[in-house]
This record gives C-alpha cells, structure tokens and sequence, in this order.
C-alpha cells in the first residue's frame, strides 16, 4: 500500500520535472484569459452598462462589445433599460396568454383597488402601469432598501415598491376628488392621463431615472355589495327609455291612421258633393226643358203625359174596381178586408 | 537571488497594506471610518479611498433615499369618523456621523420614524374632517344622473386644506423641532397612501350607496310612467282633434252640397211650380200604383169618363 504512494509521488516529481517548463506558459494562459475576461464586456440590445471605477460612475455605456479596465478597477453593472415593465394594481395576471388568466382576488387586492370617492363613497379601481428605466445610473443610485445593497434584481424590487407607493397615493388622490359617477363611467379616461402625469412627477422629484409610459385603468366598478343598486339604476333607465319608445310607437302608429281617415272621409264628403250636385243639376236641366217644350203647347202636353201615366198606372195594377155613379150604393158590399190586397185607400202602402 | 527575494518580500507586505487601508465607495453608500470603535471621519464621495490600516474601520451607510411603510393605523378624525389610513415616507441620512453615533442602524431608524411619523399623522388627521384626508380641491363634483346633480351643490362637503395640504402638514410636523435632523435624518415625503372605512362604518356607506342609487331607480321608473302618460295624453289629443277635423269637414261638405242641391230644384222648379207638380204626381202615381194594389174608381174619373159615353170627353 505504501509502496504505491511511494510510487505515486515519484511519478508526480518525475512528471513535474517533465513539465516544468510547461507551468509558467500554462499560467500565462490562463492569466491571459482572465484578463481578456476581465476587461472585455458586452452589454445586450435591451441593456444598458453602468461602469464604477472603484465603485465612482466613470461611463455609461451603450448595447455592444467594450473594453474596460480588469478587475479590481473597474465594475460594470447592466441595467435593462429597454424593457418595459408592469405593475398590477388590484388584480394579478396568473398567465398571460391569448386568454389572460386573472388570479382569484384576494384581500390584499381587494384592500388596493377599494378606495373613497370625493363623495365619501366607495368604489372599486384596478389599474395598471407601465414603466421603463431612462436613466441607468439614477435608477441604481437614488433610491434605496432597509437591506442594504443588492443586484439588479433586488433594486428592480426596491424602486417598484416606490411606483407602488407612489401610484397608490396618486390613484386615491385623484379619485378622492371626483364623483363616484365620474370614476366609473366618464372620468376613466381623464383619470388614467392625470394618473400618469402625476405618477411621473412624483418620481421625477425622487429623480430615479424611471419613464412613466401609461397608466390603464382596469376593471372600475362599484364595492360587490352595492353593484345590485348600480346596475337597477342602469335597469330603470333603460326601461324607461323602453316604456317611453313604445308609448311613442304606439303615437306613431294611431295618428296617421286616424289622418288617413279624416282624408278619406273628407275626401268621400266631396265625392259626394259632386254627385247629388250634378244629380240635380241634370234633373232641374231635364225638367227646364220639358217645361220650356210644355208652354210651347201645355194643354196637348199636358192631356198626352195624363193618359200615357194612366195607361201605364191601370195596366200595372191588376185589380180594378170601376163604380158608376149609378151603382154607387154596392159600394158598402164590397169585400174590403179581404183577398190580401191592401187597398190603397187604407192608411199608406207598401211603397 | 537575495535582490530577488527582498523585491517579492516588499510587493507582498506593500500588497496587503494597500489591501487593508484601500476601500471604494459606491454613489448608493456614504461611510463613517472608526478607531477602535470611535468615529472619526466621514467618506461620502464614491471612488476609492484610504484609510489608516487596521487601526480604522469602514462603516457603510446608505446614501440613497429609503422608504417607510406604516401600517394601517385606526384613528378617528375631527368628525369623530373612524378610519384606517396607512402612511408611507421617505427619508435619507443626511449626517452620516450623527446617525452613527445616535442611530447606527437603519432598522432603529426606522422604529424612530414610526413613533414621529404615527404621531403626526394622528395630530393631523384629529384636527381634521374625513374630507380633509380625501379631497384635494373644491372642484364641484360631476354626476352623470342629472339628480345628484342637483344635489351636488347643496351636499359637496367644503374643503378647507384638502388631502395635500394635510400631507405637507404631516411632513412639517414630523420635522417640527427638527427632530429627524438630530438623528441624522431627513424626511423628504409624507404621504397618505389609503384611506379606508372601518368595518361597519364601511357597512353603513353601503347601505347608502344602496339607498341613493335605489331612490334613482325609483325616480326613473316614476319618470317613466310620467313620460308614458304625458304621450299617451297628447296622442289622445291628437286624434281627437282629426277625428273632429275629420266630422267637421266632412258634414260641412255634405252640407254645403245639400244646399246646393235645394238652390239647383228650387231655382229650376220656380220657373213653373205647377208643371212641376203635375210631373211629379204622374211620376209618383207611375211608381206607386203597382199590384197588388186595389183600385176602386168612378167613371167620374177623368180617365175614365169615355165609359159613361163618347160625349164627355169636352167637358
């Protein structure tokens, strides 16, 4: 057993022996890549580089390959500048895709979008914001943590907590000083531009380097207990426009009608007119010339229109009694009443 | 060799001085150089700095503005309104030093920042009414429903600092006998991030929203039936005034052509009144003397005066 340790280590000396003048180019290698390693950098499309000399700011630098000095000298820090970020206020996006699956609500995001309106009533506001970085060194150096100093990742953590803060003043600010109607139905969109100007002016005076892109308001809606009372106004609204409409249709449809008849029977009125007028026209006519003819000779005419309305009177009537002066005392034998004739003597007629 | 050898001693002993008395500072951190546990100097330039060796210490602070949270604190208002607000600031180390001394770390300063900033935001929002804490300005509120409309300038509460201005009161009571500047600190912003109903505070505004939008929808169902009635009242109207067009016209027509007829037979049967009744009598007895009629006449008659004789008929 100690023979082949004994044997191992001669063959490492024998080795080293072999390779010494192998260790110090291997060396100078490695060194080598250390300090191309070291100095060169490239930062991403999206990214921007910070370059600390001993921990001062000396450049900021553009997406591409750089040089820089080796470390300990120089440290480079790549921010993402270029991508733009969202923070969710009052609801979550579990998964983003063609169909965004929202989270559950949760107390907590309940407890974000509920806030007072300027008329001391509740409302429900969930909003979003965009953000970008413009400003690399400002976005690494103005704002800070409890926890002290971290990577890129921590202070994205750490100036997102501001944008929280500071959008959740400002939502409540602006809200808190318009109507409740204003919230939900025509302020939405003045609310998301002052939103925006507002948030960004607050993180302006932090001068944290951070580009406000937009604010969208999400989901705004009255507290869940009180949407009922919300949606019956919005109900009886438009029943009353349904009422009214119909009330109006059935207006529509009676009056032309009833026109229609005015006309028609105005219309019949002087169809009328026009009638019995020529009627009588044509009869006065008819009887101004029979009796300008008449005075030509009245008595031939008169003795001529008696016998032929006679003849015709006597022919049409089937039952005739002729009296005589001399047979006048039968008159009271004759069958009055009888044989279903009504005499003509009696009281009216038929015709 | 030896030359050698006394080169590579001076690089390494040299080396770890540089080592222990060299120290960068970042733009994020200020520092506060002790001896032997005393501070004596202050670094807040980032580069790289020097220090004596293993006699002085590096302390690093933060030199970036930090953020206070509260929590939600339960607090009445001038009103006597039960409310949770919940209050964030942001605050730096200004003096580095006297942090140092007074405070050292930024944990403790920020149970300190608890009891100032708790203190002032109760002082400011005792002096003050619920509507202080939520509006801003005095800007008249909007309604879409022309009924709060109405309303809204009798019952808009009236504003007399409003929200931001409380928020500068809070900032200037928490600095009030500059007692953040004592511990090194400066308060930069006070702000009121929510403020919220307690429970059943915030069960009765429900209820009132409810009561509000409820009295609307009764109102627009009562408009309704008004607006239903006011048309159903005018088309009444309507009709009934050209259904009297339509009577009125028409009996005036008829009217009119009536008397025409009477103007046209009386000017036509004036010319000769007794032809005409002998026309129209001969007309009538052709009309109505028909079977089954009965007629019992005289040989007296005209007609029938030749029965008696051929002599009669010159009478």
């Amino acid at each position: 057993m100690s023979d082949d340790l004994n044997q191992a280590l001669a063959e490492l000396k024998y080795n080293l022996r072999r390779y010494r003048r192998l260790i110090i180019p291997i060396a100078a290698v490695i060194g080598g890549m250390w300090l191309m390693e070291s100095t060169f950098y490239s930062v991403k499309a999206e990214e921007e580089g910070v370059v600390l000399r001993f921990g001062r700011h000396v450049a900021s630098t553009a997406p591409g390959l750089h040089m820089k000095y080796p470390w300990p000298v120089d440290q480079v820090i790549r921010v993402p500048i270029e991508s733009v970020q969202k923070l969710e206020f009052g609801f979550s996006t579990v998964q983003a895709a063609r169909r965004t699956q929202y989270g559950a609500p949760t107390a907590a995001s309940q407890d974000v979008a509920r806030m007072l309106t300027g008329d001391l009533n509740l409302a429900h506001v969930e909003w979003a914001v965009h953000y970008r970085i413009n400003d690399a060194e400002r976005y690494l150096f103005a704002l800070g943590s409890e926890t002290g100093r971290g990577g890129v990742r921590d202070q994205r953590r750490v100036v997102e907590e501001t944008i929280r803060d500071v959008s959740e003043s400002v939502m409540r600010q602006l809200v808190g000083n318009v109507s409740v109607d204003e919230v939900l139905t025509t302020g939405r969109d003045k609310l998301a531009g002052e939103a925006k100007n507002s948030i960004q002016d607050y993180l302006d005076g932090f001068d944290c380097g951070i580009s406000i892109l937009a604010v969208k308001l999400q989901t705004v809606s009255p507290p869940e207990l009180v949407k009922d009372a919300f949606d019956s106004v919005n109900r009886a609204r438009q029943k009353k426009e349904q009422v009214v409409n119909e009330a109006r249709g059935e207006r529509n449809r009676r009056v032309p009608e009833a026109r229609g008849q005015r006309d028609r029977m105005i219309a019949e009125a002087e169809g009328y007119m026009d009638r019995v007028v020529k009627t009588a026209k044509g009869r006065a006519n008819a009887f101004l010339a029979k009796l300008a003819e008449y005075r030509k000779a009245p008595d031939v005419t008169r003795t001529r229109l008696y016998l032929e309305t006679m003849e015709k009177v006597m022919s049409e009537v089937d039952d005739i009694t002729i009296l005589d002066e001399s047979v006048r005392s039968v008159l009271p034998l004759l069958d009055l009443t009888g044989s279903g004739a009504s005499p003509l003597t009696g009281k009216g007629g038929t015709r | 060799m030896r030359n050698a050898t006394i080169a590579f001693i001076i690089l390494v002993v040299g080396s770890i001085i540089f080592r222990a008395s060299a120290f960068t500072v970042s733009p994020a951190e200020q520092v506060v150089l002790t001896q032997f546990g005393d501070p004596k100097a202050t670094v807040t330039d980032p580069g790289l700095h020097f220090r004596t060796p293993f006699v002085q210490e590096v302390n690093r602070l933060e030199k970036r503005l930090l953020p206070w949270d509260g929590d939600p604190e339960n607090m009445p208002t001038k009103d006597k309104k039960r409310i949770f607000i919940d209050v964030w600031a942001r605050w730096r180390i200004v003096e580095p030093m006297t942090f140092f001394k007074r405070v050292r770390t930024v944990n403790r300063a920020i149970s300190i920042l608890d009891d100032l900033i708790d203190s002032a935001v109760r002082d400011v929002v005792a002096s003050s009414n619920l509507i202080e804490c939520v509006r801003t300005t005095n800007d008249p509120l909007q309604y879409e429903i022309e009924e709060f409309q109405v309303d809204q300038a009798r019952t808009q509460e009236h504003v007399s600092l409003g929200r931001q201005k409380l928020e500068e009161q809070m900032l200037s009571q928490v600095n009030a006998a500059n007692l953040p500047a004592s511990y090194g600190i400066e308060v930069a912003d006070v702000h009121i991030k929510r403020v919220n109903y307690v429970k059943n505070v915030r069960d009765r505004v429900y209820d009132r929203m409810i009561s509000e939008r409820t009295r609307i929808a009764k109102l627009f169902e009562s408009e309704a039936e008004e607006e239903r009635n006011r048309i159903i009242g005018s088309t009444r109207k309507e009709l009934d005034d050209i259904e009297g067009d339509r009577e009125q016209r028409s009996a005036e027509i008829r009217g009119e052509a009536d008397a025409a007829v009477i103007k046209i037979y009386a000017e036509a049967i004036g010319q000769d009144l007794e032809f005409f009744e002998f026309l129209r009598l001969l007309d009538a007895y052709d009309k109505t003397l028909r079977s089954p009629a009965r007629l019992i006449l005289s040989t007296d008659n005209e007609f029938l005066k030749l029965l008696r004789g051929p002599t009669h008929h010159a009478e």
